[in-house]
This record gives C-alpha cells, sequence and structure tokens, in this order.
C-alpha cells in the first residue's frame, strides 16, 4: 500500500502541493487527476522518489521511498515527457534498463510485437505516440511492483489506447501491480481506474473510490408545471438548470434519497442519470469554485 | 556497485572514448611521429604543455558528459527515479569518468612509449609512472573542480560561461594584485596567486618543481576532500533546479563580485577623467554580468551600493597602501628567503667616445642565489638603498643604475626595484664598494679601432660615474 501523509512541497518560492494525505490500495489502478498546473507531475515525482517533500512522508509498505534503493527498485515512473540519449534505440533503451530492473524478455517480444515498433531505429525518429508506446513496452517488460504513469495516453492513438489498458488490466490480473496514472482524459480514466484523487489548490480535494464517489452524486432530469426550488434546501443541490418545464439538476446527495424528496412534488416525468467520471470531476471543481459555467 | 550498468554505460560512451583517444594521438604521439624530437617524451616536462591541452578539454567534457543529466529535467526523472540513492549514482558515474579519463590517456601514453621504443630504442618506464600518476592525480582534482561548477550550476550555458570565468580568475586576480601594488609605489611585490589557486597553472610548473612527490601526495589529499565534498553537494543538490537559473553565490554572485573588484583595481587609481570613464564602462559590464546571472535588468539599490562600496574600498586600501609605504614592505628586509635574485643593470653608451659602459661579475666568479653569504650580500645592499634617500623621480633614462632584488619565498616572491639616475649616483657610492668586495665591477667596451674589454678598478669606476 501507498501512504501520503503530509506531503508539502514548494518549487522555488511557489507552493506546489501542500499537506498531500493519500491512500493507495495494492493491485488497484489510482488516476490523478487536476487542472493544468495542479502539481499533479510533482506529486508522481515525489512518489517515485526522485524529488525529496518539503514535509510529511510517502511510504510504501510503511517504507520511506526517498532515498530507498529497496523501495525504488519497485517503481517505474515513464514522465510526461520521456528521455532517452540521442542515438538511443529501443534495443539500447532496453540493455539500460536491463541492467537495473529484471527484464521480462518474452514480455518485451509479445508487446514489441503488438506495438509493431522497430527496435532499431533511433527513438527520436519515432513520433510522439511510438516514444511513448517504446517506454510502455518497457515498462511492461520491467513488470514493476509500482507503476507511475504521467500524463498516460498523451499522443496514444484510440487502438493503442485500448492495447495499453488491456495490457495494464493483464498485468493486473497476473502481477501484483500498483498503477498510478495521471491524465487529463478522464474518459480513458474512468474505464481503466479503480480510485481517483482529485489536486486543487495545491492539495488532494476529493478522493475516494469512484463507484463509491459516482454514486454520491445524482443527476435528474424533471418535468414539472410549477415548482418552488425552495424546497429542495434539504438536499445538496450543486446546479439546476431550466428549460421550459425541464429540470435538469445534481445533486451530492444518494439517488433513492433526491428521488424520494422530487417525487413528492409530482412531477409530470422523473429521471435519474448516470454520471461519468469527467462529470464528477468538473461537479467538484464547479463546486470549488474553479469553473463558474458549463 | 552495479557492474552491468557500468558495462552498459561505458559501452554507451564507446564513441567519446574514442573522440577522446584521438584528441590525445593529436596532442602526443602523434608529434612524436611527425617531428622525431624524442627529447620532448624522455621527460616528464616536455609532456607538460601537452598534458595541459589534453587534460583542459578531457576534465571539462566528460563531467557534462557523464552527469548532464543534472542540467536536464527529462534526464533527471530517469536517472534520479533508478534505485540508486543519489551517493550511489554519484560513484557509479564518477567511476566510469576516472576511467573514461584514464583509458584514452594510458593508450596514448603506451603508443608513445612503443613510439620512443622502436625508434629511438628508448623504454621511459619511469616516464610512464611519472606521466601517468601525475595526470591521473591532477587530473582528477580538475575533473573535481569543473564537477564542482557543474553541480553548483543549473544550466549548460551557466556551466560554460562558470567554467571559464573561474578558470581565467587567478590570472586576473594575479594581474589586479600586481598592479594594484606597483600603482604609486617604488617597488613591485607580488604573491604567486596563479600558483596557488589555478590548478591549469599548476600544470605547467608541477614538473619543474621540487618535492614533486609531496605535492602530488598533497594533491591526492586534496582530490579525496574534493570527492567528499562534490559528492556531498551532488546528494544535496535538488533535483527540481535543472534547467532553472544558477542561483548559488559560489557562482555569478561570486565571479561577478571578482571580476568587478579586479577590473576595478586595474583601472581606478586617483581620480581623472579617464578613470571616471573606465568606472562607467566597468559599471556597465557589471550590470551585463548581471544580467546574464538574473537573464532580466535589475537596477536595484543593493547592487549599486555594493558597487560604490568596492570603489570606495579600493580607493581606501590605495591611500593606505601609499601612506603605509606597501604596509611596511618598502622599508624591510628578509634575512630567510629560500633564495634570493639580484639583478643590477647599468648600460651605457657613450656617443662621443663610442664607449659602452656596464657592470658585470668579473669573469670566472659566479652567484650562489642559495647561499648564506650571497643572502647576506643583498641584505646589506639593500639596507643601504633603504638608508639613502632616493628620488623616484627618474629624469635621465639614457644613464641610469637599476637595482632589483627579489626575495624568493615557496608562494610569495617580493621584489625592489630602483631606478637611479646619474644625479643620484653620488648616493650609490658605498653600494658600489661593496659590489665591487663581492666580485663585480664596471666594465668598458671600446669600438675604437681595435676592440677593447677593460675592467675598471674601483677608482676609475668612481670618477666614470663622477662620485667623489
Amino acid at each position: 500500500m501507498i501512504k501520503l501523509e503530509g506531503i508539502s512541497k514548494s518549487l522555488g518560492n511557489t507552493i506546489v502541493l501542500r499537506d498531500i494525505n493519500l491512500e493507495i490500495k495494492d493491485n488497484t489502478v489510482f488516476g490523478l487527476v487536476g487542472v493544468n498546473g495542479a502539481g499533479k507531475s510533482t506529486l508522481l515525482r515525489l512518489m517515485a522518489g526522485i524529488y525529496d517533500k518539503d514535509n510529511g512522508s510517502i511510504l510504501y509498505d510503511g517504507k520511506e521511498v526517498y532515498e530507498n534503493e529497496e523501495v525504488k527498485k519497485d517503481i517505474f515512473l515513464i514522465s510526461d515527457d520521456v528521455y532517452y540519449p540521442l542515438n538511443a534505440t529501443i534495443n539500447s533503451l532496453r540493455a539500460f534498463y536491463a541492467s537495473i530492473y529484471p527484464l521480462d524478455e518474452k514480455m518485451f517480444a509479445k508487446y514489441l510485437n503488438i506495438f509493431n515498433l522497430d527496435p532499431t531505429k533511433e527513438i527520436r525518429n519515432f513520433s510522439k505516440g511510438m516514444k511513448r508506446q517504446a517506454f510502455i513496452l518497457l515498462a511492461l517488460a520491467i513488470k514493476p511492483k509500482y507503476l507511475l504513469l504521467d500524463e498516460a495516453f498523451d499522443g496514444l492513438d484510440p487502438l493503442m489506447r485500448l492495447t495499453f489498458k488491456q495490457a495494464i488490466s493483464d498485468l493486473l490480473l497476473d502481477e501484483n501491480i500498483t498503477v498510478i496514472i495521471s491524465s487529463h482524459n478522464l474518459r480513458e480514466l474512468e474505464d481503466i481506474c479503480d480510485s481517483y484523487g482529485i489536486i486543487f489548490d495545491h492539495t488532494i480535494h476529493a478522493s475516494g473510490d469512484i463507484q463509491d464517489s459516482k454514486m454520491k452524486i445524482c443527476k435528474v432530469q424533471m418535468a414539472i408545471a410549477n415548482f418552488d426550488k425552495e424546497l429542495l434546501k434539504p438536499l445538496h443541490m450543486i446546479k439546476c438548470s431550466q428549460n421550459g418545464q425541464v429540470y435538469n439538476m445534481i445533486f451530492k446527495n444518494d439517488k433513492e434519497e433526491v428521488l424520494k424528496h422530487l417525487s413528492a412534488f409530482e412531477p409530470i416525468f422523473i429521471e435519474a442519470l448516470n454520471v461519468s467520471f469527467e462529470e464528477l470531476f468538473i461537479y467538484e471543481m464547479y463546486e470549488r469554485g474553479y469553473i463558474h459555467e458549463w | 556497485m552495479n557492474g552491468s550498468f557500468i558495462k552498459y554505460t561505458l559501452g554507451q560512451n564507446k564513441k567519446l572514448m574514442i573522440l577522446l583517444f584521438t584528441i590525445g594521438f593529436v596532442v602526443f604521439p602523434l608529434p612524436l611521429l611527425l617531428f622525431r624530437d624524442y627529447g620532448q617524451f624522455i621527460s616528464v616536462n616536455g609532456y607538460a604543455y601537452y598534458l595541459l591541452v589534453f587534460l583542459w578539454i578531457v576534465s571539462f567534457i566528460l563531467p557534462y558528459y557523464n552527469y548532464h543529466f543534472v542540467h536536464s529535467q527529462k534526464a533527471s526523472d530517469t536517472y534520479f527515479g533508478l534505485p540508486f540513492t543519489k551517493a550511489r549514482l554519484f560513484d557509479h558515474i564518477f567511476l566510469l569518468t576516472v576511467w573514461e579519463f584514464i583509458l584514452p590517456f594510458l593508450v596514448n601514453i603506451l603508443i608513445a612509449v612503443g613510439i620512443n621504443g622502436i625508434i629511438y630504442q628508448f623504454y621511459g618506464i619511469k616516464m610512464i609512472f611519472e606521466v601517468l600518476g601525475s595526470a591521473v592525480v591532477l587530473g582528477v582534482s580538475l575533473l573535481l573542480f569543473n564537477l564542482f561548477i557543474l553541480f553548483k550550476t543549473n544550466n549548460i550555458i551557466d556551466f560554460i560561461i562558470n567554467t571559464i570565468a573561474y578558470h581565467c580568475l587567478p590570472f586576473l586576480a594575479q594581474m589586479a594584485f600586481e598592479t594594484f601594488i606597483y600603482k604609486g609605489g617604488k617597488t613591485l611585490s607580488y604573491f604567486r596567486f596563479k600558483d596557488i589557486l589555478s590548478l591549469d597553472y599548476f600544470y605547467f610548473n608541477v614538473s619543474y618543481m621540487d618535492h614533486k612527490l609531496m605535492i602530488l601526495f598533497g594533491f591526492v589529499i586534496l582530490d579525496i576532500i574534493g570527492y567528499w565534498y562534490v559528492k556531498k553537494i551532488f546528494t544535496k543538490r535538488a533535483v527540481e533546479d535543472a534547467n532553472q537559473n544558477t542561483t548559488s553565490k559560489a557562482m555569478y554572485p561570486f565571479i561577478i563580485l571578482s571580476y568587478t573588484l579586479c577590473l576595478l583595481i586595474l583601472a581606478v587609481d586617483e581620480i581623472t577623467f579617464s578613470t571616471i570613464f573606465s568606472i562607467a564602462l566597468i559599471m556597465l559590464a557589471y550590470y551585463i554580468l548581471s544580467f546574464i546571472a538574473m537573464r532580466k535588468i535589475k537596477f536595484d539599490n543593493r547592487s549599486f551600493i555594493l558597487f560604490i562600496t568596492m570603489i570606495i574600498v579600493i580607493f581606501g586600501l590605495h591611500n593606505i597602501k601609499i601612506n603605509t609605504k606597501m604596509f611596511g614592505l618598502e622599508d624591510r628586509t628578509f634575512k630567510d628567503p629560500e633564495y634570493v635574485n639580484f639583478d643590477l643593470n647599468y648600460n651605457y653608451y657613450d656617443n662621443d667616445k663610442n664607449e659602452y659602459y656596464f657592470i658585470d661579475k668579473a669573469e670566472g666568479e659566479y652567484d650562489d642565489i642559495y647561499e648564506a653569504q650571497y643572502i647576506q650580500m643583498i641584505n646589506e645592499i639593500h639596507d643601504k638603498l633603504l638608508d639613502i634617500d632616493i628620488d623616484s623621480n627618474v629624469r635621465q633614462y639614457d644613464n641610469i643604475i637599476r637595482i632589483g632584488l627579489n626575495y624568493n619565498f615557496k608562494f610569495c616572491n617580493l621584489k625592489y626595484d630602483y631606478d637611479i639616475d646619474q644625479d643620484n649616483f653620488q648616493k650609490l657610492k658605498s653600494i658600489i664598494e661593496l659590489l665591487y668586495k663581492n666580485g663585480y665591477c664596471l666594465y668598458v667596451e671600446r669600438y675604437d679601432n681595435d676592440y677593447q674589454r677593460i675592467m675598471l678598478s674601483l677608482d676609475e669606476a668612481f670618477d666614470l660615474l663622477d662620485i667623489k
């Protein structure tokens, strides 16, 4: 299990992260979301033991990660902007990582074939997506216990995104792997993540199981002739928009509770709609005043 | 140690090692083949100059090549994300760097020895140990010094600027110091900053130094301390500083302060129009350097006050120096220097008589500069020069006696120059007597008809110099 307690980090005079508290269970996929510049990459670097934190602790099964070789050998980070030496090829990178991590050659061959990459071609001549594929390929062959992916789906085409998600699922089944993914692509994250954390205003403002959190948000479409919004006060309404007699409402309440309360007004029509992870994120941002309208 | 990581990285750096080998080959075994002057290669002395070029290039390229990741955010993520502690990462790459430094060098030395053996039948085993031993010890010092700059800077431009600035600083400091003590005084006294501060200069001289082994042993100790210190900087360095502005006080602030101070010392002595103009130029340079350091123009009060303070300090020191006669050094002699040099210069050509006069040691007599008796003679001359009031304003430049007294200590020279013109010859009577007693005499060379070289007696010398 990964446990972050009271993590703070400043870069120069700028506070990037403040009092981050988080728990990530083993053998799960954790999605880290936040607006641009929220500190997702910094948090991943802290979790990979690259940066030293100003305060707090980052524990992997109770062991501090920073300057700890024993813990770091189980972690592999794919940065937002991957690094490779000037003339590096996939083969030379494989040799580099094989000199440090145990590398599964069968897995390497399997995904090299799936990704259809030339292992002898210089990586600098690859497209952005191919570069990312090359590093994903290496990560899959290394099979680290903790795989950290910064902007995981950036540059990948839909087919590759699907392949990658399938590969992650396979690893979750076969190996005891924990994946932490930061991405703007919330639709992709929703497919693969078990839990999430939203970074806003330098700290984690919401976290938890995706399904549980979605259950706590209720989106309702209701048609009613006459209706006084004041009567909704007992509920925690996030937003309400009206189009003629049709109301679209979002509540931070249990679905049953909302439907029970609204049915009392005898609407012409009432329906609870599914909430996506993207909507969940938007509601959280809206509630915190980061966005004013959508 | 992770052998596979080192092996892999060595393999990756093959091209670099070939390049270093080629530079090394061009620098020393090749001239041996081309110019066939093996005399340059049988002694470590001949190598010193070639070594300097080679070592400087290598000690600059290698640290950056192997530790470049500290200046790149992307590369930092990879290298600092590896399962190594920072100290272990440093050790691995340092070992690699030293090896890459030695190997091309060793191969070239062996080629040079081979050439010597085949062509000249000379097998320089001693040379191998001398050259390789000193090069490794001194080269590692230079590597560590450049690593210190690399880890204190945050991007390649700052690394290049600060490296060049640091290596040139001892020479500028030397020039400024000599200028400072020379201005307005009749003596020139100087410390050898270059020997103490500049590793580059040290390479030029190490092979000529006495107690070479002891000096090299000193450098081994320095290397060990340097290794510990540089490793500490590396481990304490914040990874997130990569590719940011350099903020270390040991880099731009120190360099700007030192260079501005040296330039002001060179330009400032008394208030004249040219001095004010020079100060204005230096101030401009000061702000340009500050701009390079901060990447923004900032005219803050603090830097202006610092600049003005430096000018005031230099004016103050200059006046103190004049009023204290070079802090008392101008008025004293030294009984225990390592050795002394005495430079007596009198060269006068009388056009009317077609005669040339000069002072020299009598034929067959030589000075032993280490001998106590000789040091005593110098001190006596110096005492007499200090006793008499010699007007430092020389009026007749064509007929002057120039006396230079040079006391040599381990890392310091104190040099006293006296120029005495014809009007003041009378005051030198006792000194000339002392010189004659110690085997010096005045010669006349006559060019009329047959060439004649005549050694004059003391009385004849007094007559000629118009001393009563």
